[in-house]
């Protein structure tokens, strides 16, 4: 919201509900899913902006409404200063040059009964652009040497490819059009350990060589680290922090984002050894959240007012933003990080804050 | 390597599947033991045959078409060769299994009481009334809240954490000696697998069980295991203790899984160091060492000469099956924790003139056709 540069999307106020019905012949609407729910950011040109979560979050939502793949129950998308979320027909259309999407599942995302070669032509084909065959050929070609895949590969077919080749083609068919804006929904997370690396890698090199925009989606704590400028955190919905991604990594300010860091497994059994916060229970349900502030059912630092009033998304300094009454202190945040992160910050400016951290505020814990 | 106070032990492992395409070779000559109250981590891709060692320990491979050879001695016998009924009973009593995927490893039309109960009265002659108070605490156990409601509930009004809690319960049930647990948290959240790993050191502690942690993640491992075997195509390419693996790990890909995973402690600039190439067909291996198509650091020789699992010198436990000398293995590694390159590094390697036979290795005896 505050971090530099222009805005290529902007989104403000955005809310998908997903109507939960009874009956069979006449539906009658029980309730809802507050799958997104009121939630504001803008994406940068030029960045890659990481959204995290946990399963049923919201997060794969909010970037198909982005995307225009779902229609919001109300709020806006601006894409270029243009709210996109009424456009039909022609205008929608031509909205899909510029923005496209990469898919989590490479195997039930790529046509099996077409040949490559035509499944990234399919964009060409539909926006009637390369009209002659040499001339699609030629581009398409051009694109899968771009992502790292063999030219002469253009007629085989999807099945004859590995996963990570797969989602090479996911990433070609993207770009065919030549989008500003490229919305990755756990692109790796279907990918053997050793193949996530090449795709990771090629994606880094392919914004900085298009200059591209990425929002990318993970539920990976450390593979969003790696890849985003800014990361968003949200919980059932909502979004309870967004920071530039050193500051979120070295000083989480929201209690439910230093819970993820303390989480995450550090392959490092020398680093590792810290004592971890545990939430205890799951997440509750979106179609029917806790009241105010969502998290405040699992939040060890919680009290009554987080359950009478929701916080609003303030300024934490520089460039952080968190929804918080009670965000955590240097200290509470530097016992919840994983050793080798405290460990590197300490050489630098929070090295008391290190020592004490790992037994110290273990109290804070969930009952 | 036979270990005095090993609870189990897998002697030469081999598992072969005969199919249309040819014979699969999902095991080949695995060898590795577990102490009783220890962990052992399995860690490698799909195709590796990390699962497939541990389903054939219970039987849950036996067919027409497969193959099996080699010896799972557990407590004196061999379970490769015991009849049916009698690894009926030790399956579910003296070892457990834990998998992947709680929701279509727990049945959907009976409740998840009744299922606890059943894995209770298969293996005990105890009353319905007794089962169910069993399967009570078993849900408390694994820390369900309210059991006394959730112990008549059916698994799709469980979430995918409680439901893996209760896969636990149930292998829990009869205190298991073994407990198998294959990729327990892959399907769950950071938070959710936290919770999970946490339970299972905890209960492993109280019940002094013996856990195989069968993973791709060498997080999950790094936290919880003793003992860590890497495999690739069927092989065990190093096995040694957790802080030795991470310390000094000697295999290009052990190298390579470390080095191309993104880490909360890595600088954020730096690329990741992938592993080229993709996983070999377990039909027609690569010949020779079969990491050699990927590997970066490979010579000619490595393409004909088949790599034995060999003790590391200096550091007795660690066992590793690569071709390339010791003191150049040490000097990789630590090139590549400097943040050198595998290319900067092979380059390195080439210019050193090619040793004359490898002396500890033995030809290739069954390199794939």
């Amino acid at each position: 919201m505050n971090a530099n540069g222009t805005p290529l999307v902007e989104v403000r106020n955005l809310v998908k509900h997903f109507p939960i019905t009874r009956g069979v012949i006449r539906q009658k609407k029980v309730g809802a899913v507050k799958a997104v729910d009121d939630v504001s950011f803008d994406v940068i040109k030029g960045e890659t902006l990481g959204i995290v979560g946990e399963t049923g979050c919201g997060k794969s939502t909010t970037a198909r409404l982005i995307v225009r793949l779902l229609e919001p129950t109300s709020g806006e998308v601006r894409f270029e200063g243009e709210d996109i979320t009424k456009r039909k027909g022609k205008a929608l259309k031509s909205l899909r040059r510029e923005m496209q999407m990469i898919f989590q599942d490479p195997y039930s995302s790529l046509n099996p009964r077409k040949s490559v070669g035509s499944i990234i032509a399919e964009p060409y084909a539909i926006h009637g652009l390369e009209k002659t065959e040499g001339a699609r050929k030629k581009r398409v070609q051009e694109l899968m040497d771009t992502v790292g895949l063999s030219p002469e590969h253009y007629n085989r077919y999807p099945h004859e490819f590995s996963g990570g080749q797969r989602q090479r083609i996911g990433v070609a068919r993207a770009l065919a059009l030549g989008p500003k804006l490229l919305v990755a929904d756990e692109p790796v997370s279907a990918l053997d350990v050793s193949i996530q690396a090449q795709v990771l890698n090629m994606l880094r090199r392919l914004q900085a060589e298009l200059g591209l925009t990425v929002i990318f989606i993970a539920h990976d704590l450390s593979v969003v680290r790696h890849m985003c400028d800014r990361v968003a955190v949200m919980y059932i919905g909502k979004i309870v922090e967004l920071a530039p991604g050193e500051s979120l990594y070295g000083f989480p300010r929201h209690p439910y984002t230093g819970a993820l860091l303390s989480a995450v497994p550090v392959p490092d059994p020398v680093g590792s050894h810290r004592k971890r916060e545990l939430l205890t229970g799951d997440v509750p349900s979106p179609a029917n959240p806790p009241s105010a502030c969502r998290f405040h059912t699992r939040c060890p630092k919680a009290q009554a007012i987080c359950s009478e009033h929701e916080p609003a998304l303030v300024d934490k300094g520089g460039g952080t933003v968190a929804a918080c009454h009670f965000p955590l202190t240097r200290e509470e945040a530097d016992s919840r990080l994983p050793a080798v992160l405290t460990g590197i910050r300490a050489d630098g400016e929070g090295a008391e804050g290190a020592e004490g951290a790992t037994q110290a505020p273990q109290a804070g814990l969930a009952p | 390597m036979s270990t005095p106070d090993a609870l189990l032990e897998v002697e030469n492992l081999r598992v072969d599947f005969r199919t249309d395409d040819g014979v699969v070779h999902a095991v080949d000559g695995v060898s590795y033991a577990i102490k009783t109250g220890k962990t052992l981590g399995i860690v490698g891709e799909s195709g590796s045959g990390k699962s497939v060692s541990a389903l054939t320990m219970l039987g849950l491979t036996r067919g027409k078409r497969t193959d099996v050879s080699g010896r799972i001695l557990f407590e004196g016998r061999d379970l490769l060769t015991l009849p049916d009924e009698e690894l009926r009973e030790i399956r579910g009593d003296d070892i457990a299994m834990i998998f992947q995927d709680p929701l279509s490893s727990l049945h959907p039309f009976y409740k998840v009481g009744y299922q606890l109960m059943e894995a209770v009265q298969m293996h005990r002659s105890v009353s319905k009334a007794a089962a169910r108070d069993r399967a009570i605490d078993l849900l408390e156990l694994v820390g369900i809240p309210d059991p006394h409601r959730r112990v008549d509930a059916y698994p799709h009004e469980f979430s995918g954490g409680m439901r893996q809690r209760a896969m636990i319960a149930m292998a829990l049930a009869n205190e298991p000696k073994l407990l198998i647990a294959d990729e327990p948290t892959t399907a769950l959240d950071v938070t959710v697998q936290a919770q999970i790993l946490a339970l299972l050191e905890d209960l492993q502690q109280r019940l002094e069980m013996s856990v195989i942690l069968i993973t791709h993640d060498l997080g999950v491992v790094a936290e919880i295991a003793d003992e860590i075997v890497v495999m690739y195509a069927g092989r065990i390419v190093e096995h040694a203790t957790t802080e030795r693996i991470f310390a000094t790990p000697q295999h290009p890909y052990t190298w390579g899984l470390l080095k191309s995973i993104p880490r909360l402690d890595t600088p954020r600039n730096e690329n990741l160091v992938p592993i080229s190439g993709r996983p070999p067909s377990l039909i027609n291996r690569p010949s020779g060492c079969h990491f050699h198509p990927r590997c970066p650091y490979v010579r000619d020789q490595h393409k004909r000469v088949d790599p034995r699992l060999q003790a590391v010198p200096g550091e007795p436990g660690h066992e590793v099956a690569c071709l390339l000398p010791v003191p150049l293995r040490k000097q990789v590694w630590q090139g590549l924790k400097a943040g050198q390159t595998p290319d900067e590094l092979s380059a390195l390697i080439r210019a050193k003139p090619e040793p004359e036979p490898i002396a500890a290795a033995q030809p290739a005896q069954d390199a794939g056709p």
